[in-house]
């Protein structure tokens, strides 16, 4: 291996931990917009950036010029996170409400196709918690009055929009949508899909265009998964396992 | 007036027409949400955009809240000066809310008619935004309009920008030789703006091409439009050095403090503003050219919005809710791993371990926004894991043992002098281990000699320590 390849190894490997971290943009770095440059202008070092990440299970995905590459996880890669990276010592039936929650807000942030289908789009959404709350109360009171659902004992025969109708939107305690979502909010924050931002003494939560990414990932995956799980209940058929 | 020419003017102006649709929305509506029955809607989105266009000229390329929260409160207050600085937040957030489409969620689609070729009447529809948010290089919200929101605002009826421009030419040129040094200004400063406007019509022209590049003809189409955008660029350069020239003569003819001097200084600077516009706009267009050319060499043709994507609410969202929690339970962790980013894995750091170990206090966890969760927050005082007694303790021992010992041999030692479940053996455990890493001031190395500890209860490489520095 010659050192002209050892350096674009390097390189390659330099800018994909750039992507790794959704808090680095271009703007910022002169250094990820560099890379970048040479990720769209070299074929051979763009073939070598995405032959690393394939390796290491991540598949990278690009964003508008201006903000750079993103990077989603591929089946259960060293990179996937786990339900044990978010609170931990959660029970299971909190799991799936927080689970539900996270797809409520991707839901919400990229209500249509073609919102969710623009990554190249360089455009920011922000939203306020007040109004995500309301339209989660408001979307799981629809579908369980719709369903016309009727009080099971069994808890593992209730339906998910059920878990999320049964909280109090607002009010104090732990037991609330709007502290559940906010802590959800702070937590992809946390791991920079998100901004808080004040404005005008309002709190606007702004989804980076890596929330995009994961979330169009996420509905394009989840698809399949669900039609699956829908199929066996129609079957009559167990439950899929993992 | 030829048929083709008018069928194109009344096409392009319908169109026009259309897309003015949220603007006339928002002043049919001012009384359902927020009460706005003294305010001319038509106004107020007038001064918002004017804002904006004149911030997107600067370093951050875009408005931030309260630069459109300045200008919209100088009106605001002309027409009702008791109102409060909320009011005004209120109403310059729900004119955004409006022109942003629910702040980036969604967009306007609007439907027209057109005459076509033919001669029949044709139904077509556009999908657009008028304004957009986008995070400036300090990750600050800022706001921007969108070519057609600038397009509109610019009197975009029948809209030709470089006839546009030539006609503001003479119109500058015509108040300058009148001596009408304010009119001059303001012509002065519509130059800028148009550039301003070029610069976002070309941004919407490499978007359009980036998400449909494969139908695109580069050579045919892409590469004599860019070709002639640069050539009106450059040719602004001589344009513009001219009216700086004939300002600067003009101005110094007037005495200090002379209203007409002030309107000239600042017709100067608009056209400066502008000039730079136009370097900026050039750089914009290398790039671009270098872009596409790219995508032309390599073949590489971006993904367009992917026909798989389920509807995020019926094909996503809504099937989800409705799997039972039985189902969730297994769901949940398969989709899990996909909505979250690549989590990189914290490496074991056996030093940093030992010397957290070894410290007295936990450091304050002070980088996570998240806040503490109440049911697992307690306030209790972390006892110290070794009091400076223990530490002295061990320490004596370990002086006991010469110049070189094992670590079985400083554990046994102590398990024997201090007991099992001793602090003291806790403390010799870590600490021993803590002098493999060599640091400053260490006056000990350990060396690992081969093989396992050999004292019950401890499992690890066993360690032989010297006393003095590394050679």
């Amino acid at each position: 291996m010659t050192s002209e390849q050892n350096g674009g190894i390097y390189e390659a490997a330099r800018l994909l931990r750039l992507a790794l971290n959704a808090r680095e943009t271009v703007a910022r770095s002169a250094d990820y917009q560099q890379l970048l440059q040479r990720f769209h202008t070299d074929p051979e070092f763009r073939e070598t950036t995405q032959q690393i990440a394939r390796g290491l299970d991540l598949q990278i995905i690009e964003l508008a010029r201006d903000i750079g590459l993103a990077v989603v996880n591929i089946a259960e890669g060293p990179y996937a996170p786990t339900l044990d990276d978010f609170r931990s010592n959660m029970r299971a039936r909190e799991r799936i409400v927080y689970g539900l929650l996270l797809a409520m807000l991707t839901a919400y942030v990229y209500p249509s196709r073609r919102a969710v289908g623009e990554l190249d789009d360089s455009s920011v959404v922000s939203i306020e918690l007040r109004a995500l709350v309301e339209w989660a109360s408001t979307t799981s009171r629809q579908m369980k009055s719709i369903a016309n659902v009727e009080d099971v004992a069994n808890a593992d025969l209730r339906a998910g929009f059920e878990s999320i109708a049964v909280l109090e939107p607002f009010g104090d305690g732990q037991n609330t949508l709007q502290y559940r979502l906010r802590y959800v909010l702070n937590w992809l924050a946390d791991h920079g899909l998100f901004l808080r931002r004040e404005e005008g003494g309002r709190e606007l939560w702004i989804a980076r265009p890596h929330f995009r990414v994961q979330a169009r990932f996420l509905m394009l995956s989840s698809h399949d998964r669900l039609i699956e799980f829908l199929g066996a209940r129609a079957d009559g058929t167990t439950t899929p396992t993992s | 007036m030829s048929e083709a020419f008018w069928r194109g003017a009344v096409n392009r102006r319908a169109k026009n027409l259309a897309l003015m649709k949220p603007f006339f929305d928002l002043e049919a509506n001012k009384g359902m949400t927020v009460d706005l029955g003294d305010y001319d809607m038509h106004l107020l989105c007038s001064v918002l955009m004017e804002a904006i266009i004149a911030e997107m000229g600067g370093i951050t390329a875009g408005a931030p809240y309260s630069a459109v929260l300045r200008e919209l409160s100088k009106v605001v207050l002309k027409v009702n000066p008791a109102a409060t600085a909320g009011e005004v937040d209120r109403i310059a957030s729900h004119i955004i809310d409006h022109l942003s489409s629910g702040r980036g969620r969604d967009h306007f689609e609007v439907s027209y008619q057109i005459i076509a070729e033919s001669g029949a009447v044709e139904k077509l529809s556009h999908v657009y935004r008028l304004l957009e948010q986008r995070l400036s290089p300090e990750d600050e919200l800022v706001y921007v309009a969108t070519s057609e929101a600038i397009h509109i605002y610019l009197s975009g009826l029948g809209h030709e920008l470089e006839a546009e421009q030539a006609a503001n030419d003479a119109i500058l040129d015509h108040y300058l030789r009148r001596g009408k040094h304010k009119e001059a200004g303001e012509a002065a400063d519509m130059e800028r703006k148009r550039s301003v406007e070029l610069r976002a019509q070309l941004r919407g022209w490499l978007i359009a091409a980036e998400r449909s590049f494969d139908e695109i003809q580069y050579a045919a189409k892409v590469l004599p439009e860019l070709a002639e955008i640069r050539q009106r660029v450059e040719a602004r350069g001589p344009v513009e050095q001219r009216q700086i020239e004939e300002i600067q003569s003009r101005a110094l003819q007037l005495p200090p403090g002379d209203d007409g001097r002030v309107n000239l200084i600042n017709a100067r600077k608009a056209i400066e503003d502008a000039s730079l516009e136009h370097t900026r706009l050039l750089a914009e267009l290398q790039r671009c050219s270098r872009t596409l050319l790219d995508w032309q060499s390599h073949h590489r043709f971006r993904r367009g919005e992917s026909p798989a994507i389920p509807d995020p609410l019926t094909g996503f969202l809504q099937p989800l809710l409705r799997l039972t929690h039985a189902e969730l339970a297994v769901a949940i962790p398969r989709l899990w791993p996909l909505l979250v980013p690549p989590r990189l894995p914290v490496l074991p750091d056996l030093p940093a371990l030992m010397d957290s170990l070894l410290a007295d206090t936990r450091d304050p966890h002070e980088l996570s926004e998240l806040e503490p969760m109440p049911e697992n927050y307690e306030d209790i005082v972390a006892p110290k894991r070794f009091s400076p007694e223990v530490c002295a303790a061990a320490d004596e021992l370990l002086a006991t043992l010469g110049a070189s010992f094992t670590l079985s041999a400083a554990l046994a030692a102590t398990a024997a002098k201090f007991g099992p479940a001793s602090p003291e053996l806790s403390y010799v455990s870590v600490l021993v281990p803590r002098w493999f890493e060599l640091e400053g001031d260490d006056d000990r190395i350990a060396r690992p000699t081969g093989g396992p500890i050999s004292v019950p209860g401890f499992f690890g490489d066993e360690l032989t320590v010297t006393k003095g520095t590394a050679a």
